[in-house]
């Protein structure tokens, strides 16, 4: 019941959307704005949860013809290329709105800003390549509509329909957590910092057996983010969002600085730095 | 206690200063993050309820697991070390208790004996595959002067960590005074230093409270 419900809602901004754009095309566009209006629908229809994360995915002019080539209006493409920064706009402007179903008792903002500015389809494509489209799902379900995380990830393995489903499992649970990382730490980038202070990131989580090596050298310590530039895990690009690597249970944790250091909290050196690169390129590095 | 925040902020003594937008809500947010920092490094890393002592022990009760493992089965949370279970548990003896079939492993001294034997830390940190840690120390709203923390109301991670919570008799989530200090102490950070940006001394006297509430 609930997906019919987004389904509605969705086909409602995209009228609203398409209505909107309909009032600035020259009238000889209507009558092929009627045809992707049918073929839009017809594509929710079909694969309304798709259009979900393609939709939202949308900033560019470009997202916007392969939408309209999905729908199978590959013959307008060329004839509507002058109306294609409006229709973005409006179709964004549908999205902020609240065009992504969301569960009724809260939006998660910083999860929307990642979804509207590409942060999650470019995230995901780098960690799970090509289960890409299903981590975004996966993120998607998990994030707005209260689908649990594990039940969200077995779906999107099981679609995959592969013969190494913990390789999947692996990949997809892994684009979903740098997705959530990324989240968090652009709260340090939005900050409006007091003089003489900066936004730092505790790496938090915890310490056991199968702790890696590398992560082991920083957990419990604070980085700036040039610190953290400097970082290199030898599996995923952007230690920021991907942590220690693959299935990394970390997870990085923005602050003032002048919070830390009162808390007494220790900074990472660059000793530590060296020693992390070297023990996730070599975790026997230092077995001697 | 409430795991949410509702702050207010009493500027009835700033004469002659701008007031509009001494908070805003990324303020709340990266204050809120601050504390679910140390929260997260209190219970994952020190294994400390809010009050300071030491979260409680892990089941030692018989329990099954299955073999594809917990969740999302991620090859890291597989069951290892437990004992195999024999293919057909259709025939019981009597006296005999019921078995799990194959499919899944057992661990006698319970689910503290699979952490054991899967290489996880035996003092509860409430961390198996790191999803817990992820989706639910973060802010996910801020309206007006409340915030709210985790993941969507009803889902069943949610349920999981209000059980998680409740056995810690809602002391793990909770915040600690040492978190609720240094949320507090960032906001007046960057209060002072706003006031301070529109003439002030950054010395004024203001009252900021933030509140936990459900």
């Amino acid at each position: 019941m609930a997906n019919v419900e987004r389904l509605r809602e969705l086909t409602s901004r995209r009228v609203e959307a398409i209505l909107s754009l309909k009032a600035d095309v020259p009238e000889e566009i209507h009558e092929i704005l009627g045809i992707f209006e049918e073929g839009l629908n017809l594509f929710i229809r079909d694969k309304g949860r798709l259009t979900v994360q393609e939709i939202a995915a949308l900033s560019t002019t470009e997202e916007l013809v392969e939408l309209f080539k999905l729908a199978g209006l590959n013959n307008v493409v060329a004839k509507l290329e002058a109306t294609f920064a409006s229709v973005s706009g409006d179709l964004l402007a549908a999205l902020e709105e609240g065009g992504i179903p969301v569960n009724a008792r809260t939006l998660d903002e910083g999860a929307l800003g990642a979804l509207l500015d590409m942060r999650v389809r470019n995230i995901t494509e780098e960690v799970a390549g090509k289960s890409a489209r299903l981590a975004q799902q996966a993120w998607l379900d998990s994030t707005f509509t209260g689908k649990d995380l594990p039940d969200a990830i077995n779906e999107a393995v099981a679609e995959l329909r592969t013969n190494l489903p913990g390789r999947a499992a692996t990949e997809i649970g892994t684009a979903v957590s740098s997705v959530d990382r990324a989240i968090t730490a652009d709260i340090g980038r939005k900050a409006d910092l007091p003089e003489g202070d900066a936004i730092v990131y505790l790496y938090t989580g915890p310490r056991d057996k199968i702790l890696r090596k590398s992560c082991g050298v920083i957990v419990g310590k604070w980085a700036t983010a040039e610190q953290i530039a400097q970082l290199d895990n030898a599996q995923l690009p952007d230690v920021g969002t991907t942590g220690g690597g693959f299935n990394c249970r970390h997870a990085w944790a923005p602050m003032l600085m002048s919070i830390a250091i009162a808390n007494g909290l220790e900074q990472v050196t660059d000793e530590d730095i060296r020693r992390f690169n070297l023990l996730a390129s070599d975790p026997k590095a230092e077995a001697a | 206690m409430g795991v949410n925040l509702r702050f207010t902020l009493d500027t009835s003594g700033l004469d002659g200063i701008d007031v509009d937008g001494l908070i805003t809500p990324d303020d709340l947010r990266l204050a809120t993050e601050t504390g679910l920092a140390l929260q997260k490094k209190r219970i994952s890393e020190d294994h400390k309820r809010a009050d300071g002592t030491k979260l409680s022990a892990y089941s030692t009760k018989p329990i099954s697991i299955p073999r594809s493992g917990i969740g999302t089965g991620n090859p890291m949370a597989k069951p290892k070390g437990g004992r195999t279970k024999r293919k057909n548990a259709a025939k019981v003896k009597k006296g005999q208790p019921r078995k799990p079939p194959s499919n899944y492993m057992r661990y006698d001294n319970g689910y503290e004996e699979f952490r054991q034997k899967t290489g996880r830390s035996t003092e509860k940190d409430f961390v198996l595959s790191g999803n817990t840690v992820h989706k639910r120390f973060r802010v996910q709203k801020v309206d007006g002067f409340k915030v709210i923390v985790g993941w969507p109301g009803g889902s069943l991670q949610g349920l999981v960590a209000a059980g998680l919570d409740a056995q810690e008799d809602g002391k793990a989530f909770a915040w600690s005074v040492e978190e609720q200090k240094a949320i507090l102490d960032t906001l007046r950070t960057i209060i002072a230093s706003r006031l301070r940006r529109r003439g002030g001394t950054g010395s004024e006297n203001i009252v900021l409270e933030g509140t936990p509430i459900e």
